[in-house]
């Protein structure tokens, strides 16, 4: 498939469709009142009380999703009143329509037409995500039902691009849950689990619930402390997360899915996902999103171990950036925060990063987040570049006149799209929700962009990023390694002196030796350090438990460790010891 | 002079909050958890230098140590900062104390700083093993609290006078190889045989 919208859209759906039919304001929609619906349902069944007590509900003012206003005036972006009579289109609605009625009227009728649909085809027409990963062989059988369903005469197609079309346009508030809940795939995913026979979100609660708690109060399960820990530092100022209620069902669901998914187990930046869902959707369907979301629609590795995935998804903007903005990108190789070899790292990383990894909340403002939330949990990770690249457009302006990374830091963290509280002077005037996404789409200068194209992009980079990840830490293991060496060397030539010293002495050869070894294994790794633990004590030598074992490279500790089992401490062992060798089990289980 | 300082240590120990105190003098009692990598500066005087500090704050979860050597390649300085009620976050300084030396090698200046004292009837981390690690990798100790301002100024004062002198030092040498007037240099040079002796001697620091 050439295009990204392969069977489904050529020549009819194009990119830049249409965002501007409907205008729809977050803020607009204040019909219901401020205090989620959702955060009150209860998840006791976790078991997962909190320690703490409840926080004092303040008297500030609070806009639609909790947040704090007194500070921040509602932005541009999220007005407080329905914008006036002025149709969208310039004249579509009647006058008594305002523009958010209008919106609702056109998805509650495009809801009613999905509700008549087949499972199989519901997915089709929602989730166009999987269109463009199933492009990729190991889905080939869906992709060739989703081309045959999706000729441009179908039905589906139709509804498919009115779909699309509505998203780009935005979803009125109390419809979002709805919304977000069919295109993100997580309703099937629920159901999937169902069948399949998989731990469902019940199951898991039950799971933690009969692990008990710990000597904190804490649940019994690996990730409880390090959710603990972000736990009152999300949305610290929202209403929701100022409450018990709320901060439990942001737990209880990052906790559940640190026990679905124990690769990823929890990543700081989750806690804003997680917590962002609470805001828009019930604890069960938010955990299913949150997992949809990791394990479906982003790419893989974003939040595992060496964050890959993510890392990788950086240089991806730039290459991007090269093809779409290309004076900008000269610039940056000029000024040095873009590498000449896309290869390399980009300086920029630590900054953008967080924009992927969040999901632009955070860095946008709530109304444009939850704007490219629409977007991304239909059409998938491809929005995340359309919105980084766009970013880096509204501003680049200011970018071209910056001479250093510092330059372009201080533009990145303050200019019409993004506000860090971090940066120093005049807040400019923010770009209203609407425009963002509308420049997202914007054919005149992002053209067409094929995600076969970003993604082969996308899968050199990931190799590019794995591979610094392990030379890294081989590196770190050979500077492990130095340190050990010349440790053990002055040990041994201590050890050789005062044998020297006994021999002078007179002493006993034979026991002098045995001695010295007894005293050189203990000077290495205390004995109770058999093998099964040589990984953790590795670990621990090596000064973080980020940085892979490789415990073979560590000739000296391992002649030390096969002594303590009782191999002769002349052989330097292979990888892998004999099957005759008394450690070999254990070498294994290490491994 | 423009000096660059990170700001480094376990999630939840107060990195943000000893920034936005030092830099800023303001203090939140809810600070939101920081993923993204940011600075703020500051001017600061030593002896008759006045240098730019660039203070940069980042995450503190271990998995975000990916994007870190981009983030402190160049670093003239680290803080090294945890939480006295929490010993664990004690444990990430060590830690660090052997990635910066892995990665930066023995040029980084650093100080250690033991924030949240104001909350000492909850001490986890016991002060002598504080201080006889600080000592074995030649690094400066500090109190700090950032919530009553204390021990902040101290602390970073401490820190630009070592990396003002380092790069002196290194201005000097390059300019014809004179030593600083009076002498002795106050250069910290961390002797990772110290403390690799402490840990495996120790049966393991961690």
């Amino acid at each position: 498939m050439e295009d990204e919208e392969g069977g489904v859209e050529k020549g009819k759906m194009t990119e830049e469709m249409n965002v501007k039919e409907g205008h729809f304001h977050e803020e607009g929609n204040l019909s219901q009142s401020s205090s989620s619906p959702w955060l009150s349902s209860s998840t006791r069944a976790a078991g997962l009380s909190s320690t703490r007590s409840t926080r004092k509900h303040s008297v500030t003012p609070r806009d639609a999703y909790g947040f704090d206003t007194s500070s921040n005036p509602p932005s541009p972006s999220s007005p407080s009143s329905p914008s006036p009579k002025k149709g969208p289109m310039g004249g579509f609605l009647s006058p008594s329509e305002t523009p958010e009625q209008h919106l609702r009227q056109k998805w509650t009728k495009l809801l009613g037409k999905l509700e008549k649909l087949s499972p199989a085809d519901l997915l089709i027409v929602t989730c166009r995500w999987r269109t463009s990963l199933e492009s990729k062989s190991h889905h080939s059988l869906t992709l060739k039902s989703v081309q045959s369903k999706l000729n441009l005469s179908s039905p589906l197609t139709t509804l498919s691009l009115k779909f699309t079309k509505r998203i780009r346009s935005g979803i009125p508030r109390d419809m979002r849950e709805q919304v977000w809940w069919l295109c993100s795939g997580a309703s099937s995913k629920s159901q999937l689990a169902e069948e399949k026979g998989e731990l469902t979100y019940k199951g898991i609660l039950k799971f933690i619930e009969e692990s008990g708690k710990d000597e904190n109060g804490l649940a019994n399960v690996q990730v409880a402390m390090e959710v603990e820990k972000d736990l009152h530092r999300t949305f610290p100022n929202n209403s929701h997360f100022e409450a018990e209620e709320g901060l439990s069902s942001l737990r209880t669901i990052l906790v559940a899915y640190g026990v679905r998914n124990t690769t990823v187990g929890y990543c700081q930046s989750m806690n804003f996902l997680a917590a962002f869902l609470l805001l828009n959707m019930e604890p069960e369907r938010a955990f299913w999103v949150l997992a949809a979301i990791i394990e479906d629609i982003l790419p893989a590795d974003y939040y595992t171990k060496h964050m890959v995935g993510s890392r990788a998804d950086q240089r991806v903007l730039l290459g991007c950036l090269k093809w779409k903005l290309p004076s900008l990108h000269k610039h940056f190789v000029k000024i040095g925060v873009a590498p000449e070899n896309g290869n390399d790292v980009p300086l920029l990383e630590p900054l953008t990063c967080t924009w992927y990894l969040c999901i632009f909340i955070n860095s946008l403002q709530l109304g444009s987040s939850l704007r490219v939330w629409d977007c991304f949990l239909h059409e998938g990770r491809k929005v995340l570049l359309r919105v980084g690249l766009s970013i880096l457009k509204s501003c680049s302006p200011e970018l071209m006149k910056c001479e250093d990374l510092i330059g372009v830091y201080e533009v990145l963290r303050n200019n019409r799209c993004v506000v860090s509280h971090m940066a120093d002077g005049p807040k400019p005037k923010m770009m209203p929700a609407e425009e963002l996404i509308k420049l997202a789409y914007d054919k005149s200068w992002i053209g067409s962009f094929p995600h076969d194209k970003i993604d082969a992009m996308r899968e050199e980079h990931q190799a590019n990023v794995a591979e610094e990840a392990r030379v890294m830490e081989v590196r770190r293991e050979e500077r492990e390694k130095e340190r050990l060496e010349r440790e053990e060397q002055r040990r041994l030539k201590k050890i050789e002196e005062e044998k020297k010293k006994k021999e002078e002495e007179g002493g006993e050869r034979g026991e002098v030796k045995e001695t010295t070894r007894e005293t050189e294994e203990n000077l290495l790794e205390p004995p109770s350090l058999l093998f099964p633990s040589l990984s953790i004590s590795s670990q621990q030598s090596l000064g973080s438990d980020a940085e892979a074992e490789l415990p073979s490279k560590f000739t000296s500790k391992r002649n030390s460790l096969m002594m303590l089992v009782g191999a002769p401490l002349e052989i330097t062992p292979p990888p892998v010891p004999p099957a005759s060798s008394p450690t070999g089990n254990l070498k294994k289980e290490e491994d | 002079m423009r000096l660059k300082v990170v700001l480094l240590g376990e999630g939840r120990v107060g990195k943000t909050s000893i920034l936005f105190r030092y830099i800023r003098n303001e203090f939140q009692e809810k600070q939101q958890s920081t993923l993204q990598a940011s600075y703020m500066d500051k001017k600061i005087k030593v002896g008759t230098t006045t240098a730019q500090l660039s203070v940069w704050d980042t995450a503190g979860q271990e998995r975000f140590h990916a994007l870190g050597p981009i983030y402190y390649r160049d670093a003239d300085g680290a803080l090294l900062v945890y939480d006295i009620t929490d010993s664990e976050s004690f444990t990430k300084v060590r830690k660090w104390v052997k990635e910066l030396r892995k990665i930066v090698g023995g040029d980084i200046n650093i100080v250690i700083a033991g924030n949240k004292i104001d909350l000492e009837r909850n001490r986890q981390v016991e002060e002598k093993e504080v201080l006889e690690y600080a000592k074995s990798v030649g690094a400066t100790h500090f109190y700090t609290s950032a919530k009553q301002n204390l021990g902040l100024e101290e602390c970073f004062t401490d820190l630009a006078t070592k990396m003002v002198q380092q790069n002196l030092t290194k201005l000097q040498g390059l300019a014809g190889g004179f030593q600083p007037k009076g002498g002795k240099s106050k250069l910290v040079v961390v002797d990772d045989t110290g403390e690799g002796k402490k840990s495996s001697g120790g049966g393991g620091c961690c």
